[in-house]
């Protein structure tokens, strides 16, 4: 009914005029007509109208926008149905949001820092939105945050009015303050993954672990650290264990693994990679240096892994290069590891008849171009016979 | 057992237990009247009024809850990656919907919101939306006999939003 809409601020989305409801007949929302009479679809109650429009594509929706000003209206109440948002910090001080339709899967660039509402089609493969990317990846960001300034309330909108599965974040400084302000932005959102490249600032891992514990329906977390972070940044066990006790895919990665890495290693030992495949995350890359890993601690995770009765399990890491021998005679390779200068790799299948089905399990390393540390690949894939 | 609903024209409806359930308002108005499935005297004295609901878009909505009355609850998978996705309106319910036109529809739909029968509701729904899909704007209001009541500065403005979906 027309009291629904009075909770929603949805005068600066995609309208400049709002207008109260006209009602073409006398009747109330959602009655029936007179025996005979057929309702029209201004007729009914707003809520439903909108319904209808939930299931359109962004298209669509433009053509609806044109209608009448009931149309205009309902349309701008109508929920996103949003697979990926984007933030991304494009040049020095700036960012985008850009939104992509489930349904046609194209994106719409949704607004820019100038506040401007500059909507048009891109999709995934469209040059321009690579470029994006690439620029954010490339950007030398600065120590200082930048302040999403008012597309903090745009977020917030877009945020509240859709239905988005995956939210990404690119060169969004996570201070402490600014971790706050995005834990408040996602808190109870039903977002299913979140993917964070950005440089740290924080003092501790707790605003990581607030984001966590605020977003319940997260499933997946891919938090790649920035090379602008400083470089005492930690990352705790027990944020570690937070994430791998409420996430099934759990991916660290540090930019630029040439450089000096920037993320205190030193917490990852055999006995906490153990804890970590131990918990609900079946999907587990930690892909920076650690040096305490030894190939004992390495195989019993894999083997660990492996036991589990989930039907996929991955696990990515880097070890040192001086365990590679180790590494492959516990796992029982009866090649030669040193013939190969790029990777090597043994597969094992497994088929269970009874369940009717066949599992697949691979160990791959690859010689990392470091010469000091290797990265190993399992993987453990269940297929139906 | 059997359910009595009467319908704003004063129609009495008499379905299967089952079907009134398939209702989430019929379901209340039930409970708060003390109605229960293993209670006879309950459900013969007692009759549900539906004053939203006329006789003709009563029919229709009880042939599809007769249709659907043993199908499984679909329950909302919380590890789906998708949010929502689109409904998917099973060949039969493409038939029953097809032949109703527009204003007919409208009906169905307003009662399957009012008795709060979700899947009726969103076969509806959806069909509405794929009649609409890819449609332009005059097409779209002629088909639903809209009337355009946007000044040309409204107009101009949308346009200028919407510039970019434009062909």
């Amino acid at each position: 009914t027309s009291q629904s809409l009075a909770g929603c601020n949805y005068s600066s989305l995609s309208t400049n005029f709002v207008v109260p409801l006209t009602r073409r007949s006398s009747r109330s929302e959602g009655m029936a007509s007179e025996e005979g009479e057929p309702l029209s679809i201004m007729d009914l109650p707003v809520r439903v109208t909108a319904d209808i429009i939930e299931h359109l594509d962004f298209s669509s929706r433009c053509s609806i926008r044109k209608l009448c000003r009931r149309f205009h209206e309902v349309e701008s109440i109508a929920k996103f149905d949003v697979k990926e948002l984007a933030l991304c910090r494009t040049g020095d001080d700036e960012f985008t949001l850009c939104i992509k339709d489930r349904l046609s899967d194209f994106w719409m660039l949704v607004q820019n820092v100038d506040g401007e509402i500059v909507q048009y089609w891109k999709d995934d493969d469209d040059y321009s939105y690579k470029t994006m990317i690439q620029e954010c990846m490339n950007t030398p960001f600065q120590k200082e945050e930048t302040p999403l300034g008012e597309l903090t309330e745009t977020l917030r909108e877009y945020l509240n009015r859709s239905t988005v599965s995956m939210v990404r974040i690119e060169g969004f400084h996570c201070s402490n303050e600014s971790m706050a302000l995005l834990t408040e932005l996602l808190r109870n959102k039903r977002i299913h993954t979140l993917k964070l490249t950005t440089p740290f600032s924080t003092t501790s891992d707790s605003p990581l672990c607030d984001l966590l514990r605020g977003c319940p329906k997260l499933r997946g977390l891919s938090l790649a650290i920035h090379r602008c972070t400083p470089m005492d940044t930690v990352l705790e066990k027990d944020f570690l264990l937070l994430a791998a006790s409420l996430l099934e895919r759990l991916t660290i990665h540090c930019r630029n693994l040439r450089e000096p890495h920037n993320v205190d290693n030193s917490e990852v030992d055999d006995y906490l990679l153990m804890r970590l495949v131990s918990d609900k995350c079946t999907r587990l890359e930690l892909l920076y240096y650690l040096p305490l890993l030894t190939a004992d601690g390495i195989v019993a995770a894999i083997r660990h892994l492996s036991r589990r009765n989930e039907p996929t399990a991955t696990l990515k890491a880097y070890f040192r290069s001086e365990l590679l021998g180790s590494v492959w005679s516990r796992l029982g390779y009866l090649g030669d590891p040193g013939l190969s200068n790029e990777s090597i790799s043994q597969c094992t299948t497994k088929t269970d008849s009874l369940l009717n089905r066949r599992t697949t399990f691979t160990v791959k390393i690859i010689h990392s171009s470091s010469r000091e540390y290797n990265k190993i690949i399992f993987v453990k894939e269940t297929h139906p016979l | 057992p059997n359910v009595k609903l009467v319908t704003s024209d004063n129609e009495e409806f008499v379905v299967d237990f089952r079907i009134a359930k398939m209702s989430v308002t019929v379901s209340r108005l039930m409970e708060a009247m003390n109605m229960s499935e293993t209670d006879d005297a309950s459900l013969l004295s007692n009759s549900i009024p539906l004053p939203n609901v006329t006789k003709a878009v009563m029919a229709r909505v009880i042939e599809w809850c007769e249709k659907h009355k043993n199908d499984e609850p679909k329950e909302e998978k919380e590890n789906d990656k998708r949010g929502r996705t689109t409904h998917v309106v099973s060949d039969w319910d493409k038939e029953f919907l097809k032949n109703d036109e527009f204003g007919r529809l409208c009906q169905l739909m307003g009662a399957a919101n009012y008795l709060e029968i979700k899947g009726l509701f969103n076969d509806i729904s959806q069909t509405i939306a794929n009649m609409i899909h890819g449609k332009k704007s005059d097409e779209i209001a002629e088909m639903f006999n809209i009337h355009c009541d946007l000044t040309e500065a409204e107009k101009k403005e949308i346009r200028k939003k919407t510039a970019w979906c434009e062909d």
